[in-house]
């Protein structure tokens, strides 16, 4: 249990946020963060992602969370010695230039001067600032202020880093190496933290996510942990299949392959889907409908995206429909 | 700590250079100083303007104690119109926007995730930001001191007392623009809402300083209105005689004094005293100058008219007494002083206890909100 503890760099229990006015913003948040893992926040506008990052970082205060942040109480402010932190639309003193923003920031985090020197020209050259290290951060373009928020965060040399929406108002390049500075984070043993509506750019970083809807999480695990059930196998024919001929095949699937609860075999026009992410279990599909004559345009293995799973989280199985923004009022669901 | 410390005090300084009013204010509290003290001499004569022109006043020739009160009073001046007034203003005007920008969405969350506790972080920022005012006071007291001391050869150390207390002035008005800060994070309601209550805290003391002068000058009245009659009625009883008429009429005089002004001093009494309970519960703006005044020994006004030899005498209506007109400057000098009569441990002690309710209420909200 004591090993479990120290291998999460968040470990997350019971999170309420209540706001006055009887809004409830969090309502029993639970969620590990493994250390050196980069774990991605998702959720609708209102789902409370910013108000579960800003209690993590002490800038609002739970209403109720046993949780811990590496290794300490939630809101223990020692340990934000060790965390580095980009908000959401950030805003640096206009009369600092990019040096001096760094040194400051560094400063507040108790990092000593001289590493303080060493560490703004490293990473002013890491997120290409170096030119204008000089220049006050008033006359900086939007994607130039959140390259040097992502040097900020990165000042005191943090155990874990927490983005919020990194590659906000920045152009392709510099997400590429937004992108490229979270990887290299991640080789560095360190636990990365992003909150983000780019689903894209969490697709291709993150190891594990986390979904939360209407204050809850809705879904948490690694991309093939969220996946496995939907995954299936589309087979492409050239023209439709007789009835009789799919009444034959659903006969040949494996119990043991198959996964997840839908229809283990479902036919519409052209094409079949297969719940099943074994190649093996397609074989005698694959061999019946040749025999039958028919001919196969394409195989293929379907992995949902994360933008698939997003909306499956956020959508109302009911009717259907996307579930009202922000978290409903009331008591716990 | 020292570091974070360090890092807010410095982030202050960066602040202040980039504001256009701090220069401003600097280079007027500058010129001031020098065109109030530098920009004339004392001679054998009296005044010399520049390098050019004496005015003849005896009274204020070198090395006289009129020379010295006259630098005095120029000093107290100085301090309670431009420094106490012009500079706190401009302050005002250049600060009031530092804590809401710094509470500001965006901003609030890179000072706040930080390892320092809230009420450190508040009250290290709040205090530096007096940089601002100590900066502009230690310039202008500064020079003023010097230059009295250089060309006047008059080093008068209690003038230096002026840097702490007007930097605490501004700390009085600070406490609640801190606190509108964080209730509102509003610039202009930092702004509008402090010059508000500074004109709050000036009506309470200007009233309760008219009510005082009031009193005082009538005691005044009623005091010498008695002497006048107990130095007759004496005078009479050593000769064991009846008035003449001469006397009779003045008697009549001082007693239907005596009877206009105990009235008067019955019914302000009371407003004394309570508008003396009530300035005990805010800070006390406008005593600050004249506690500075008071070190400097600055004379008052009607003191300063005399200085220069002005015969106030000239004034008295031809109807009135000379007793009369005598016994009405008394009254008002006793009255200025009066207002000037401070207790600076009283007033210091209870503006600063007010200050610090409101710096405790900023900071509690500060501590206790969810940004």
């Amino acid at each position: 249990m004591a090993d479990l503890m120290a291998n999460l760099a968040l470990d997350l229990a019971d999170v309420h946020k209540t706001y006055r006015g009887k809004v409830h913003a969090l309502r029993g948040v639970d969620m590990n963060v493994h250390r050196g893992e980069v774990f991605g926040l998702l959720g609708p506008n209102g789902a409370g992602k910013s108000t579960l990052v800003k209690i993590l970082m002490s800038v609002i205060r739970p209403t109720r969370c046993s949780g811990t942040l590496l290794g300490k109480p939630v809101g223990h402010k020692a340990t934000l010695a060790r965390v580095g932190y980009l908000p959401e639309h950030h805003r640096f003193p206009d009369y600092l230039n990019g040096r001096q923003v760094l040194d400051f920031y560094g400063a507040l985090s108790r990092v000593r001067r001289a590493d303080r020197r060493r560490r703004a020209a490293e990473l002013l050259d890491l997120v290409g600032m170096t030119e204008w290290a000089g220049k006050r951060v008033g006359g900086y373009s939007k994607g130039m202020r959140q390259r040097l928020g992502v040097a900020q965060t990165l000042m005191n040399d943090p155990d874990l880093v927490v983005f919020d929406e990194p590659t906000d108002g920045v152009d392709p390049v510099g997400r590429r190496d937004i992108r490229d500075i979270v990887k290299r984070l991640r080789e560095q043993k360190r636990t990365v933290f992003i909150n983000s509506h780019l689903l894209s750019e969490l697709e291709m970083v993150c190891d594990r996510v986390a979904i939360l809807v209407q204050g809850t999480v809705s879904r948490q695990g690694t991309l093939d942990q969220l996946t496995r059930d939907s995954r299936r196998y589309e087979i492409e024919l050239t023209d439709p299949l007789p009835a009789v001929a799919s009444g034959e095949l659903a006969p040949l699937l494996p119990a043991d392959l198959l996964v997840g609860d839908a229809e283990p075999l479902s036919v519409e026009g052209t094409t079949i889907r297969v719940a099943t992410h074994s190649p093996g279990a397609i074989q005698p599909l694959l061999g019946r409908l040749l025999a039958r004559g028919a001919v196969i345009r394409s195989v293929r293995q379907f992995r949902p995206s994360l933008e698939d799973l997003f909306m499956q989280a956020v959508t109302d199985p009911e009717t259907g429909r996307p579930l009202a923004p922000g978290a409903p009022k009331g008591g716990k669901r | 700590m020292i570091t974070q410390t360090w890092a807010l005090l410095v982030d202050s300084v960066r602040l202040l250079r980039s504001r256009y009013l701090f220069w401003i204010a600097l280079t007027i509290s500058a010129f001031a100083a020098f065109t109030l003290f530098g920009s004339y001499s004392f001679n054998a004569e009296g005044i010399r303007i520049l390098w050019f022109k004496t005015i003849e006043v005896p009274r204020l020739a070198a090395g006289t104690p009129g020379s010295r009160s006259f630098i005095a009073a120029l000093f107290a001046m100085y301090v309670r119109f431009w420094l106490g007034w012009g500079a706190i203003i401009l302050a005002l005007l250049a600060t009031s926007g530092i804590l809401p920008e710094f509470v500001t969405g965006g901003a609030i969350e890179l000072n706040l995730a930080r390892p320092i506790a809230r009420w450190r972080l508040f009250m290290t920022k709040v205090l530096s930001t007096l940089l601002f005012v100590l900066v502009q006071v230690t310039v202008g007291v500064g020079l003023a001191w010097l230059l009295a001391g250089a060309r006047f050869g008059i080093w008068d150390h209690p003038m230096l007392w002026a840097i702490p207390l007007i930097t605490l002035q501004f700390l009085y008005l600070y406490s609640f623009s801190a606190l509108l800060a964080v209730v509102t994070r509003s610039t202009l309601a930092c702004l509008i809402g402090t010059i508000l209550f500074w004109f709050v805290v000036f009506l309470v003391q200007f009233s309760s300083n008219t009510i005082d002068q009031q009193l005082a000058s009538q005691e005044s009245l009623l005091a010498s209105s008695k002497q006048r009659i107990a130095a007759v009625e004496k005078r009479l009883a050593d000769e064991h005689r009846e008035p003449n008429a001469r006397e009779r009429r003045n008697l009549d005089r001082w007693h239907g004094a005596i009877d206009d002004v105990q009235p008067i001093i019955d019914g302000v009494r009371p407003w004394a005293q309570t508008m003396h309970r009530v300035e005990l519960f805010v800070p006390k703006t406008g005593d600050v100058q004249k506690i500075v005044a008071n070190l400097a020994n600055a004379p008052v006004q009607n003191e300063f008219a005399e200085l220069f030899g002005v015969d106030v005498n000239r004034f008295r209506p031809q109807s009135m007494p000379e007793d009369q007109w005598e016994d009405s400057m008394t009254a008002d000098t006793a009255g200025e002083h009066a207002v000037r009569a401070v207790d600076a441990a009283v007033s210091i002690g209870t503006s600063c206890a007010a200050t610090l309710v409101l710096f405790g209420a900023a900071t509690f909200v500060f501590t206790r909100r969810d940004f």
